[in-house]
């Protein structure tokens, strides 16, 4: 047997199809499904990766839309509020600038913020915070999309919108889940793999390329290790228009 | 007496990056006894180099980790200086399945993986001073093989009246090693150099892959890699994927072409001299992955991309620009 024969021996159940770029691509990990009190490992179902953007994706089919997955984090709303800062170049005399916190409420009027997914204690801390809440309009100052884009079917769909309906230099704050802290010797220990749930999810470098294609400019990128941030094993990434 | 280990297992190609460390390391270290363990593979490599006082093979394959590990622990006691160079270039600079870089953006991997040369990897996995770098690794032969091995490129252009004779490789150990066009670039040249005649090879897993014409001979699964690698310093050309043969024959100087697909020129070419290249024009490539099961690649034809992306026109350039210099060799 050639080794292209042996190359080309794997099973159609396990090959899917890349939703970016539509070539066939290998299962590798199986996916979990939340049975309640823990989470059962489905044995023929789960995900592949692709090069194209370095995403591991699942199957649409996989995803139940009624799954209306809570996940918010004050914690996370507060360390980007009064724990960092983040430095950028002006454009007028390239000199590196501290300015403020990224996400804040600034100029004499209400900052309009847009808080995308089901995350009520978000949005009451927000109001409590100052600003104002608008889940329909759009022209908003801040868009805060805290572990949603992996539930979306069109990401960057999704990101053109966000982008649309920003207002010039509006922020956009994103955490997904990152493929980067997945142990290989144990990859169930990153518990990522919702396959009702999680669809599409990137590398931080790639996803990062294609916001900049989109128009964006990347303010902040980080892996989540920092324990005041509710370390999820994701990543944060905050972009302005 | 200042004595000297070193262990170093792979393939082909990541022991002869490591052929030229002995002699490093006993310049460097002033070290007086040199015994180097390496693969079944690594032996052809290491045979008869005068640095190594005592080469020894095993077959990693029937050893655990837990053994493994003990025999290191039981060299670091015997010997003054050790010198483990297990997945040095392979995990480093060759990103496995299960390291995370693999599934990261080629951008950082090209940046990580693709400026450094493997030789100069090795060098600095000993802790060699950069004075060092662009050293090459050498095959030793005793003095009858060379000339059987001249005699042979002289008996077999006698005999088939050609005076270019061109090696060809068909595979690689891996699936991205594989010389996808190797019978239509074959059959070009022979069509436009008359006098050219072709010699492939391979392993056994390559014999499906041969092809016939009355100027290619085959020694697909006949010459082992010893043999091919000495034969590869008389030849006039070499083509070739990615795989230990081009190593050696850019370690000969002979002209070669080599076919990148995973690797840069940075980490297989810079010190090379008559080397012609060509990337594949795969937007991933070079990738700097060293796939198993090939996570992630599109596959076209039931192979990887980067395999069948080759312009052959591309090919068919190099392989002029080697024609015309060939008499300045």
């Amino acid at each position: 047997m050639s080794i292209a024969q042996k190359f080309d021996k794997v099973s159609p159940h396990s090959i899917q199809v890349c939703p970016l770029c539509n070539e066939e691509k290998i299962l590798i990990s199986n996916g979990l499904v939340d049975m309640g009190k823990d989470l059962k490992m489905v044995p023929d179902r789960g995900y592949s990766f692709c090069n194209c953007k370095n995403i591991w994706f699942t199957d649409w089919s996989n995803i139940d839309t009624r799954n209306r997955h809570k996940n918010e984090s004050i914690e996370v709303l507060h360390y980007y509020l009064y724990n960092i800062r983040v430095r950028v170049n002006t454009e007028q005399n390239n000199i590196h600038e501290l300015i403020e916190p990224p996400i804040c409420n600034k100029g004499y009027g209400k900052n309009k913020v847009y808080v995308p997914g089901d995350a009520p204690k978000t949005v009451a801390e927000f109001e409590r915070l100052g600003f104002v809440i608008d889940n329909e309009f759009g022209n908003w100052d801040l868009i805060w999309s805290y572990h949603v884009l992996e539930h979306m079917k069109s990401p960057i769909h999704r990101l053109v919108e966000y982008y649309d309906t920003l207002n010039s230099d509006g922020t956009l704050f994103i955490a997904m889940p990152d493929p980067y802290f997945i142990e290989f010797d144990d990859p169930y220990t990153w518990g990522h793999w919702l396959l009702r749930e999680h669809y599409i999810m990137w590398d931080m470098d790639s996803f990062c390329d294609e916001a900049e294609a989109i128009g964006f400019k990347i303010v902040h990128k980080i892996r989540n290790i920092e324990p005041k941030a509710k370390p999820n094993k994701d990543m944060h990434i905050i972009l302005r228009k | 007496m200042k004595t000297a280990f070193v262990y170093r297992l792979g393939a082909y190609g990541d022991v002869l990056h490591a052929s030229h460390l002995p002699r490093l390391i006993k310049e460097h270290y002033k070290v007086d006894k040199l015994d180097f363990e390496t693969s079944i593979r690594g032996y052809q490599i290491l045979q008869h180099n005068p640095y190594i006082d005592n080469l020894t093979c095993i077959d990693s394959n029937k050893m655990d980790r837990n053994s493994l590990v003990t025999r290191w622990c039981d060299l670091r006691d015997r010997y003054d200086m050790f010198f483990n160079l297990i997945n040095t270039i392979e995990v480093e600079y060759c990103c496995n399945e299960t390291d995370q870089r693999y599934y990261r953006n080629d951008t950082f991997r090209r940046t990580k993986c693709g400026k450094k040369n493997y030789y100069d990897v090795m060098t600095d996995s000993c802790c060699l001073p950069e004075s060092y770098y662009g050293t090459r690794g050498m095959m030793y032969y005793p003095d009858n093989e060379h000339t059987r091995a001249k005699e042979w490129v002289r008996k077999t252009k006698e005999k088939y009246g050609c005076e270019w004779l061109i090696l060809v490789c068909l595979s690689g150990s891996s699936m991205h090693k594989r010389f996808q066009n190797c019978e239509s670039i074959c059959r070009k040249i022979l069509d436009k150099y008359t006098k050219s005649f072709i010699v492939l090879t391979g392993d056994k897993d390559c014999l499906c892959d041969e092809f016939k014409d009355s100027r290619i001979l085959s020694k697909t699964a006949k010459w082992n890699f010893r043999t091919v690698a000495l034969m590869a310093k008389y030849f006039d050309f070499v083509i070739s994927p990615e795989t230990g043969l081009v190593c050696v024959s850019h370690m000969w100087d002979t002209p070669t072409l080599q076919l990148l697909t995973a690797a840069s020129w940075d980490n297989h070419i810079k010190y090379a001299k008559n080397a012609y290249w060509v990337q594949s024009d795969t937007p991933c490539s070079p990738c700097h992955k060293n796939p198993i099961m090939y996570y992630g690649c599109t596959r076209k034809d039931g192979v990887p991309l980067c395999v069948v992306s080759f312009n052959e026109d591309k090919i068919m350039a190099k392989v002029e620009e080697a024609y015309v210099n060939r008499s300045k060799v």
